[in-house]
């Protein structure tokens, strides 16, 4: 290692220097690469092919970018400032890589990045709406490029540089301690995967408009489609799943902004997917599915712009940094330059596009497969609408003057379950009904079955989660909230719920079993349906049967909860910065049964500060979790030391306090030498008077522990020589663990129905590859003749 | 004879209006210290720097007592039921969602929001 020669401090190596010079320059490179790409392809057809060239080259730039900044991380380069604010030597590998996108500037990069991927992916796929395709997607790049290179994650940290050297602080802040579990090296990536591929839509619409072909894309981008929405759905569960697993909220779901940011591109898409099936199948929704292939695009870059710019500042969770303001107003106008080019050009080339379309004549005076569709889309685009404004109504509120307002979770599931039951019950229906139309007669009697079992599994369910011997008995939620202001009986509510999930999962089995071999990997959209039908049922059942206590626990006194005596046992490590620490509460039942419960908890050091971390302890069991919160132990009585003046006569809640003379003993500044002072504290156990102090010993000053009571002990941290002032705490003799206990029955159904839901969406995306789509089509494929009756101008470059 | 599609814009808009009206009557709405000093309602939200020298728990009765500071300056005492959040003792700005009892604001739940310290604490490398 290089090492100043006049200060001995170690420098920054000349590679590293290196690398952050050409991560920066590939940034550069990339929004000239890209801007040249566009530019390519608006001067003319002939240049599309150099331009998809281009392209790559940018894309190769943008993942050059990231390589290096996953190399300045993983080698502990914290002159950087990036590298240094989230990344530390002392962590593991997955750790120091996952620092690339804790933050802002690195999660910008990991958009682009994946974007940039779906982009060269589907570059040969665009066929011949190439034109369109490549000058908006190399738009987008070009825009988020811009961002980049303003907030740029390679910037050196200015108190490093001096003199024009360049020194290597030995150690970097680290990642916020809550952010450390396995989660942040998996969750980050699949997410922006599916956030990436967004723009493969919003291109394809873009390029479908321009080029005044609306078919043309539908079999090129279907497979797609599945595949981002199944990566979308993945990632959302993961940050659920990541969320119960540290958060200590007992849940996997709150309506946080930036949760519901990632929930509208995934119910878009979702309405995307059954657009092209009913394309595909009757030719129908061709000027609809122009617009909804963009919109999850949209919502997504809206969600990053309200997220980003602070205007959400008070309501969320996630804390973000300012963004550099350069990068803002790119962003900002990003969003509404597109936003508004977008809606401009779909109104005034949509009816051209889908003129291209030719649609199929639907049964007369049937139930018609095609209306359930309807419906469950209009369904899905009005859920995605609630939570888009939701997540906005804090902005919306503010703008009409006053502080802004914020929908709560509450208020989410009082809205939302309007949605969710009518949507259940369409997605349950709609399989059974044929293309060709139903009558009323043959769909009732295709019913009767599903909705008979339905009803049984859900009184079998209900029972198995309410009775003493299957579930817990001693809590259950009696009332929810109603519309205007009213309360609902609990149980009835949730049955309904349970009831539309079991009538959605029954029906998929039934279309699968119907199928049979004979489906394939196409009988994926029903193991999808499965899945979710699986999934809200865990979310439902965990969160709507929980039963949950809270107490505090001291040293040598138990405590009741729920039906638990719980015990501390002490911790399992001596050392309080053991990362792995845990300390230990026996859970005992009444039957006898225990459960050693073991929360982490350890403690990090930030600035002067000792400051716990927590994570909470999940027993799991195929038919509950039981889930033990533990929150910071209690060891100060007030959260900062009190300062007084001999005489002064304080009050807090409880605790009266007198500092009735300072108290010097020894010699000054000799070993042995004491300073303190007499203190009347009152409580709610007595009055005492102690005579805590700080001693003069060898190499610093120790604090004397002074007993108060019982409970409690008196420190003095630090006296003012001059006035006599002193600091003085109060501590608990034993620490008091905060700790709640949930009782959650079925939660193994989300995990469950997540891994299904996934499998089933990627299942149907391989087999909706672009070669299989003739093979599998069982009726005259509508998109052969859309080809067929193109309008002769189609593929040509649009005026 | 076309009345699908009026009835399908009919009920879309009913249902969007449905929902932006709930959304107006029911969301919990943010209040300043003078605000929620004249407000009711048991879910607002309010938002402000904790002074740190007048935070205090009392263990047996489980609550957390601090005073708040809003935006305009106004103090008032917040006694929030419950265990101290995980982050609490980083937090700078807090959100106590509650409403008023006997000229206290009682919170049943706070958000904590914690100071960017990655920002804050820069100077310290070299």
């Amino acid at each position: 290692m290089q090492v100043d020669p006049a200060t001995g401090i170690p420098l920054a190596p000349q590679w590293a220097l290196a690398t952050g010079q050409a991560g920066q320059y590939a940034l550069w490179a990339s929004l000239a690469l890209f801007a040249l790409a566009f530019a390519a392809c608006l001067f003319g057809e002939r240049w599309v092919r150099a331009g998809k060239l281009i392209f790559l080259f940018g894309s190769v730039a943008t993942w050059t970018a990231i390589v290096a900044l996953g190399v300045l991380f993983a080698q502990d380069q914290f002159s950087f400032r990036y590298v240094w604010s989230h990344g530390d030597s002392l962590t593991d590998l997955r750790y120091k890589v996952a620092g690339i996108w804790t933050a802002q500037e690195g999660s910008f990069l990991l958009w682009a990045v994946c974007s940039a991927l779906f982009g060269v992916l589907t570059l040969r796929a665009a066929g011949p709406l190439s034109r369109g395709y490549v000058a908006v997607y190399a738009l987008f790049q070009a825009l988020i490029a811009g961002i980049l290179v303003y907030e740029t994650p390679f910037g050196l940290m200015p108190e490093v540089v001096q003199d024009g050297k360049v020194f290597l602080p030995p150690r970097g802040n680290g990642m916020t301690p809550a952010l450390q579990n396995y989660w942040v090296a998996i969750h980050p990536p699949v997410i922006f995967l599916g956030f990436g591929s967004l723009t493969v839509f919003f291109a394809f619409a873009v390029a479908s408009l321009l080029h005044r072909n609306a078919t043309e894309w539908v079999p090129r981008a279907r497979a797609w489609a599945l595949a981002s929405l199944g990566l979308l759905g993945l990632g959302l569960c993961m940050g659920g799943l990541w969320a119960y697993e540290t958060q200590g909220w007992g849940g996997f779901w709150v309506w946080d902004p930036v949760e519901n940011v990632s929930l509208v591109p995934w119910v878009l898409m979702t309405v995307l997917v059954h657009g092209f099936i009913v394309q595909t199948a009757r030719g129908k929704w061709a000027a609809a599915n122009l617009l909804i292939g963009a919109l999850p695009f949209l919502a997504f870059l809206y969600g990053t712009f309200l997220t980003r710019s602070g205007l959400l500042d008070k309501v969320s969770v996630h804390s973000f940094a300012q963004m550099d303001q350069n990068a803002l107003q790119i962003l900002r106008w990003a969003m509404f330059g597109l936003v508004g080019a977008y809606f401009a050009l779909y109104a005034w080339r949509v009816k051209l596009a889908a003129a291209t379309v030719a649609p199929i004549a639907e049964p007369e005076g049937l139930i018609r497969r095609e209306a359930a569709y309807r419906g469950g889309m209009l369904l899905m685009c009005l859920l995605a609408f609630v939570v888009a404004v939701g997540m906005s109504w804090p902005v919306i509120t503010a703008l009409r003057g006053g502080e802004g307002a914020r929908v709560e979770e509450w208020l989410y599931h009082l809205v939302v379950v309007w949605f969710f039951v009518p949507i259940m019950v369409l997605m349950a229906i709609g399989p059974l009904i044929s293309w060709r139309g139903e009558s009323k007669a043959t769909l009732g009697e295709k019913l009767f079955h599903p909705i008979g079992l339905s009803l049984g599994f859900t009184g079998f369910t209900l029972m198995a989660v309410l009775h003493p011997a299957t579930g817990i008995a001693s809590q259950r939620p009696e009332s929810i909230a109603g519309p205007f202001g009213t309360r609902l009986l609990a149980l009835p509510v949730l049955a309904l719920l349970l009831f539309v999930c079991w009538l959605v999962a029954i029906t998929a089995l039934w279309r699968m079993a119907q199928m049979g071999r004979r489906a394939g990997w196409t009988a994926g959209g029903f193991v999808a349906h499965f899945g979710l039908a699986v999934l809200l049922a865990g979310l439902i059942v965990s969160r709507g049967f929980e039963a949950k206590d809270r107490q505090f626990i001291l040293q040598d006194s138990p405590a009741r909860i729920l039906d638990y005596t719980v015990t501390y046992q002490g911790l399992d490590t001596e050392d309080i910065y053991d990362r792995d620490g845990k300390a230990k509460f026996l859970l005992r039942r009444d039957d006898g049964t225990e459960v050693m419960a073991t929360p982490g908890l350890y403690y990090y050091d930030q600035g002067e500060e000792t400051r716990p971390q927590v994570w909470p302890f999940i027993d799991r069991y195929w038919s509950h979790d039981l889930y033990v919160s533990l929150y910071p132990p209690q060891t100060d009585v007030w959260q900062e030391p009190v300062v007084m003046k001999p005489g002064e006569q304080r009050e807090f809640e409880g605790i009266g306090i007198t500092y009735v003379k300072p108290i010097r003993s020894g010699s000054p500044g000799q070993p042995g030498a004491r300073f303190g002072g007499e203190f009347r504290i009152r409580t709610r156990d007595g009055n005492y008077t102690v005579r805590p102090y700080m001693e003069l010993v060898q190499g610093g000053v120790e604090p004397s522990f002074t007993p108060v009571g019982e409970d409690l002990l008196a420190v003095i941290s630090r006296v003012d020589a001059a006035d006599q002032s002193a600091e003085l705490r109060l501590l608990f003799r034993r620490p008091l663990y905060p700790i709640e206990v949930f009782y959650k029955p079925l939660t193994s159904l989300v995990w469950v129905g997540t891994g299904i839901l996934t499998l089933g969406t990627l299942m149907a995306a391989v087999g909706r590859r672009r070669r299989t789509v003739p093979v599998t089509e069982t009726q005259p494929s509508p998109v052969s003749r859309g080809i067929g009756t193109l309008n002769p101008n189609a593929t040509s470059p649009s005026a | 004879m076309k009345l699908g599609p009026a009835v399908t814009a009919l009920v879309t808009l009913g249902a969007m209006g449905a929902v932006i009206t709930a959304f107006s009557f029911s969301a919990s709405p943010y209040v300043t210290v003078a605000q929620a000093k004249t407000a009711s309602g048991d879910r607002l939200h309010l938002a402000g720097d904790i002074i740190k020298p007048t935070v205090s728990r009392d263990v047996r009765r489980g609550s957390l007592t601090f005073d708040l500071r809003d935006d305009k300056g106004d103090t008032i005492t917040v006694v929030h039921r419950g265990e101290m959040p995980a982050n609490f003792s980083e937090a700078v700005k807090v959100v106590a969602i509650g409403g008023m009892k006997d000229g206290q604001f009682q919170s049943n739940q706070l958000l904590v929001k914690c100071p960017s310290k990655y920002e804050a604490e820069k100077a310290g490398a070299g």
